[in-house]
């Protein structure tokens, strides 16, 4: 396996993080200094694997796997996710430990009638802290904030100009928000979120130290 | 003595707990916090704030509400900042704009005696001819508001988005009491107001009564219990779009708000009475007068005429007197006697009846007033009356603030019982309130604020249990119907932005234009800073009275967003422009890449050696391909797979080309027009297998290109399906005569000739990574386009200049790439076509199998084919050709026509020869002619030539370096 670089890795670099591996990726895990009100973390190490067609959702199916039930949503599946982009389009992401999608990139569909193996190399991004809202706020049309958001929610919009999936989760009890993006798109997307998180009072974070990690145990 | 602080007072919005020193006019001046910057300077006795746009004349307060741009001041970094509602900060440094030599000494006020040769509309007759640039230089340098300071700091201010069920527009007690209705109702509301605290006329008129402040107490208690209630001050509501889209606009930024529903409770403008010098500083609207009193303490003289339109006026004379002013006279426009007019006289206020102010004395501020009995149409002068003054306070008439309602689509009608426009009608989803719809008693204007909150929640899905009935509109006029007075000496202006006066209007309409648009245009009424917010009522009235018809008829004209003025600052935002990098970015910043933009892309134009020229540069890494080996990023590229049963009748349809029998493991050049016909993206098309395809787009087009497969596979009902990896994939191009050397030593894969030809395509590792491999020939030399996922890629660069290192690999940036290529005479698509090609001008006529069945511009190409069109054809200057050597776009010309351009063009090393891509007549494209470029210097004669100018058997990116044969062009 090649040592993979996330496309985020130059900015991340530059900084005094604590650097660790996921999945074969050179990742920022911690950073120093005291949180602040919006963190901004890389999580684009974690493997990803995308499968369209109309035959995907029963071929997934078939591999066990459980898909959200309707377009726009996603669930939790392992220590990750499965989100359907649309009706015949999912994302398969996994956490720490390798999952369904580190078995996809190994066994793709190839020949299965209506199935298409759809690689997946996003930037991710993973906002957290009291003033997330208020940060995707600036960025993005969508409204997070309107209290009847559905569960499971997987947003298919643009973030700073650029098409982003979004989806809403709780961290430690605040909104929080992963985003995946063309990775071509990824330093632009860092370089705009941080710039409005330094704004409002925070900056760049580790993943675990938003995300932290599995017991070793 | 004018202006001055009064004692502390109840209503007062300064913290005189906090004193700030600021400078005006290079003066030390001093306020407290809470106060704006005319507040602070009219406490301390200053009267003289600014200059008129046009004439220089004296200005001061009009509306203290932004109604008006009569005190516009520059800080250093901003200008045209609007004082009367800038809130004053310590250490400011401000100065009046539009003056020459300062404030008091302005030399341009001179022009204030040559108005008469300056009418309106008199730079529509003088802006011409040979006149026109002395004309420009004068007006610029004599008129105008403040000069843009270019060189301030680039202020970045947010940009947000923002969700509520209910915008309520205006916290006066409509707009609270709408706002409060509607949180009840269980919507999530916010209430913006311009002013720095909420309540509205409650802050300011009659604002120390009890009963005025117990409806603002009980109104602020009740929203502050609302948690689904935000109250946002300091806020203007600039516009409103589409979709209930508002655009509200603080210090902060700005947040683009989207509403379900929108309550427009933005009250009434105060308008001002037109008499001659009705500008002097001292002459003021009642409402800025009672706004100075209650709202920041400030007195605004010491002897009053107040001059009554309304009942208002005695609300304003109550108020001054009770500030401490001695009111010298009430005089009234009516006859007919008021609640409001016994009032005043109880108080002991004199009132005179029938009359108007004919006129204002002094020089840089009001002294005194000349009195004449109105006969109801115009001043009687015979019997004028003097009276000593320092402030004049003008309660003529409202303007209803309606904005944000005609931008709505509301539709409006003149209500003759109110003398006001009133709101005839609103769309779905809006709904007025308050003074805005007619209704001015406090407790109707609270009803009427409550059922428009109530409606608007509704209408948001959150319906009240019992709907509340409308308030009565007022029956008794709240607006003078003509409070303008002619003088036969004018200065008695409509709109004090523009300097307008009364005659102006009288010659606009003389010269035909006498309907409200022309006349705004003609005259330029509303059309400053105000937008019209002081002066349309007004100019209204007058065009009705001129033209003989009732205000009703006339009309109003368009109130555009942004209705208030909104900082360049606000609109700009942070300024997201999304730019792409290559994976392998940060590499070519280590070998010291010179970046260009790409469309949305940032890719290396060249790499920089320290010490070398651009040209030297780029020279080096085209001999480094020619001569050896180079790598080139080309992620850029557009990247796609299309798979499934149809895939190969798909990209038949798609493209010009034959793709049915293409075999597994080879590539053909696709050629993609439009409909038209016409040149639209190329790029390769590699059969991984019999139903998957990997095609290359163009950097620019990849995006359209998708789209357009998406919709035709959708539109033709195939089978295929689409995979946009341009993101996910990598790519580089490993080119040069040793590039087989450096790939053999990292992958399995056989590449010999045998094994691995030209226009091949093989997936296999390289450096450990899965790729695909397309052995392409767009530099002209043996190369493999190598494709990858996208976080291998900085493995799989190293890879190759480690292995390549040996052997001299050089990193090669775009320059030198489209140089190679057009040695080799190979076409870019977008620089050597254009909106209009098809591609048998430009030589692409190869690539076209015109007798598929059909292909997306067939038809259309069919019918251009035997149309003569200019030709796109390979020329060379004459060997040893020294001058001027000519530039893309450059024109051809033949017989002082212009017949094509050059659309490629290059000094081209290796053939020792300048050499380019044209498009010229078709009777000058054979080999050989000779034609004609304009370059910047002169004619440049260049001679046509056959492509490629550089290796034409292709021995070389076939892999055969045996055959040195370079042809050098003739």
């Amino acid at each position: 396996m090649w040592p993979r670089a996330s496309p985020l890795a130059a900015f991340f670099a530059g900084t005094r993080a604590r650097f660790g591996e996921v999945a074969g990726m050179r990742v920022a895990l911690a950073t120093p200094g005291t949180p602040g009100a919006v963190r901004v973390a890389d999580a684009s190490c974690f493997v990803r694997a995308g499968v369209k067609g109309a035959g995907a959702a029963a071929w997934l199916g078939e591999q066990g796997l459980a898909l959200p039930p309707m377009a726009n949503t996603w669930i939790a599946s392992g220590g990750g996710l499965v989100a359907r982009l649309g009706e015949s389009e999912f994302l398969l992401e996994d956490g720490y430990a390798a999952g369904a999608a580190a078995a996809l990139q190994v066994r793709p569909p190839r020949g299965v009638a209506g199935v298409y193996a759809a690689a997946r190399q996003d930037a991710s991004l993973l906002v957290a802290g009291p003033e997330a809202s208020a940060a995707m706020a600036e960025v993005c049309s969508f409204n997070f904030s309107r209290p009847d958001l559905p569960e499971g929610l997987l947003a298919l919009t643009r973030v700073a100009d650029v098409s982003a999936l979004v989806v809403p989760l709780a961290l430690a009890g605040q909104r929080a928000f992963r985003l995946w993006c063309d990775p071509s798109y990824g330093p632009y997307l860092l370089e705009c979120l941080l710039e409005v998180a330094e704004d409002l009072g925070g900056g760049a974070a580790g993943l675990a130290d938003l995300l932290p990690l599995p017991d070793p145990s | 003595m004018a202006a001055s602080r009064l004692p502390p007072r109840a209503t007062e919005w300064i913290d005189r707990s906090r004193p700030l020193a600021f400078r005006f006019e290079g003066r030390g001046c001093s306020g407290f916090a809470g106060d704006t910057v005319t507040s602070a300077l009219l406490a301390g006795g200053t009267l003289l704030l600014g200059r008129s746009f046009k004439y220089h004349r004296p200005r001061s307060v009009l509306s203290l509400a932004n109604h008006d741009a009569n005190v516009l001041v520059d800080d250093g970094v901003a200008t045209n900042l609007r004082a009367d509602v800038l809130p004053l900060a310590e250490g400011m440094h401000l100065t009046a704009v539009n003056t020459w030599g300062g404030l008091a000494a302005d030399r341009l006020r001179l022009l204030d005696r040559l108005s008469p040769l300056l009418p309106v509309g008199f730079y529509y007759k003088a802006f011409h001819g040979r006149l026109f640039p002395w004309w420009e230089r004068l007006i610029r340098r004599g008129a105008g508001l403040g000069a843009v300071n270019t060189r301030a700091p680039r202020v970045k201010l947010a940009k947000r988005y923002g969700h509520c069920d209910v915008l309520v527009v205006g916290a006066g007690p409509s707009g609270l009491a709408a706002a409060c209705a509607a949180a009840e109702a269980g919507a999530h509301v916010v209430l913006a107001d311009e002013n720095a605290r909420p309540g509205g006329s409650l802050t300011w008129q009659r604002a120390a009564e009890p009963a005025a402040r117990e409806a603002l107490a009980e109104l602020l208690a009740r929203a502050g219990a609302l948690r689904n209630l935000e109250i946002r001050a300091g806020c203007v509501a600039a516009g409103r779009y589409d979709d209930h889209l508002l655009p509200l606009v603080d210090a902060r930024g700005m947040t683009r708000m989207r509403c379900r529903a929108l309550v427009v409770a933005a009250g009434a403008q105060e308008q001002p009475a037109v008499f001659r010098n009705n500008d002097l500083p001292g002459v003021m609207l009642g409402s800025a007068a009672q706004r100075l009193i209650h709202r920041y303490a400030v007195k605004p003289g010491e002897r009053a005429v107040v001059l009554a339109g309304n009942e208002e006026a005695y609300d304003v004379a109550l108020d001054l007197r009770d500030a401490g002013v001695a009111v010298a006279a009430v005089v009234d426009f009516d006859r007919a006697g008021s609640p409001g007019r016994e009032r005043a006289r109880a108080a002991g206020i004199e009132v005179i009846e029938a009359a108007c102010v004919y006129e204002a004395h002094g020089k840089d501020r009001v002294e005194s007033v000349t009195v004449c009995p109105w006969d109801g149409d115009r001043a009687r002068t015979s019997q004028p009356r003097a009276i000593a003054c320092d402030l004049v306070a003008m309660s003529v008439g409202w303007a209803p603030a309606g904005a944000l309602l005609y931008q709505s689509g509301a539709r409006f009608a003149y209500d003759a019982a109110l003398e006001q426009l009133v709101p005839e009608s609103s769309p779905p989803g809006t709904f007025a309130a308050g003074r805005v719809n007619g209704v001015y008693a406090l407790s109707d204007r609270l009803a009427d604020g409550a059922r428009a909150g109530q409606e608007a929640a509704a209408f948001a899905g959150f319906a009240a249990p019992s709907p509340l009935r409308a308030a009565p509109r007022a029956t008794r006029p709240h607006s003078h119907p003509y409070p303008i007075v002619e003088h036969a000496r004018g200065k008695n202006f409509v709109d004090f932005d523009e300097d307008l006066q009364l005659r102006d209007f009288a010659h606009a309409a003389q010269e035909g234009f006498d309907s409200a648009e022309l006349l705004k245009r003609y005259s330029t009424v509303g059309m400053g800073p105000s937008q019209g917010k002081h002066s349309n009522m007004n100019a209204i009235r007058i065009l009705a009275r001129l033209t003989g018809r009732p205000v009703a008829e006339v009309g109003t004209t368009t109130a555009r967003p942004f209705y208030h003025p909104v900082p360049l600052a606000a609109l700009a935002g942070r300024g997201f422009h999304p730019e792409r990098r290559s994976p392998l970015h940060a590499l070519h910043d280590e070998l010291g890449a010179v970046f260009m933009p790409a469309g949305d892309w940032r890719r290396p134009e060249f790499y920089a050696c320290r010490g070398w020229s651009r040209e030297a540069c780029i020279r080096a890494e085209a001999k480094a391909v020619r001569a050896g080996v180079g790598l080139i990023d080309v992620s850029t590229l557009g990247k796609i797979e299309v798979s499934g049963p149809d895939a190969a009748a798909f990209l038949e349809r798609l493209y010009t080309g034959a793709f049915a029998g293409q075999r597994p493991g080879t590539t053909r050049y696709a050629l993609m027009l439009d409909e038209a016909g016409v040149v639209v993206d190329d790029g390769v098309a590699a059969r991984l297998a019999e139903d998957r395809f990997y095609v290359t787009a163009t950097t620019s087009g990849a995006g359209g290109v998708y789209r357009e497969m998406q919709r035709w596979a959708q539109v033709w009902g195939m089978s295929v399906g689409l995979v946009n990896l341009t993101g996910a994939y990598a790519a580089v191009n490993l080119a040069g005569p040793r590039a087989r050397e450096v790939l053999a030593a990292l992958t399995p894969q056989e590449v010999t000739e045998s094994a691995f030809p030209f226009l091949a395509a093989r997936e296999a590792e390289v450096a450990g990574v899965p790729a695909r491999l397309l052995r392409v020939g767009f530099v002209g030399e043996l190369a493999y386009e190598i494709h990858a996922p996208a976080d291998a890629a900085a493995h799989l660069w190293s890879a190759l200049l480690k292995e390549g290192a040996a052997l001299g690999i050089r990193a090669f940036g775009v320059e030198a790439q489209r140089l190679l290529r057009l040695e080799k005479g190979h076409v870019i698509v977008g620089q050597d076509t254009d909106g209009l090609t098809h591609p048998l001008q430009a030589g692409l006529g190869w690539a076209v199998k015109l007798d598929k069945p059909f292909f997306i511009g067939q038809r259309s190409l069919r019918a251009m084919a035997a149309q003569p069109r200019p030709r796109l054809v390979g020329f060379a200057l004459d060997p040893g050709y020294g001058g001027e050597v000519p530039k893309e776009n450059h024109l051809v010309i033949r017989d002082g026509r212009i017949v094509g351009r050059v659309t490629s063009v290059a000094v081209s090393e290796t053939l020792g020869r300048v050499i380019g891509l044209a498009y010229v007549d078709p009777a000058q494209a054979e080999p050989g002619t000779r034609f004609c470029i304009r370059a910047a210097s002169g004619m440049v004669w260049a001679r046509v030539v056959p492509t490629p100018f550089y290796d034409p058997e292709n021995a070389r990116q076939k892999g055969r370096p045996e055959l040195k044969e370079v042809r050098r062009v003739a």
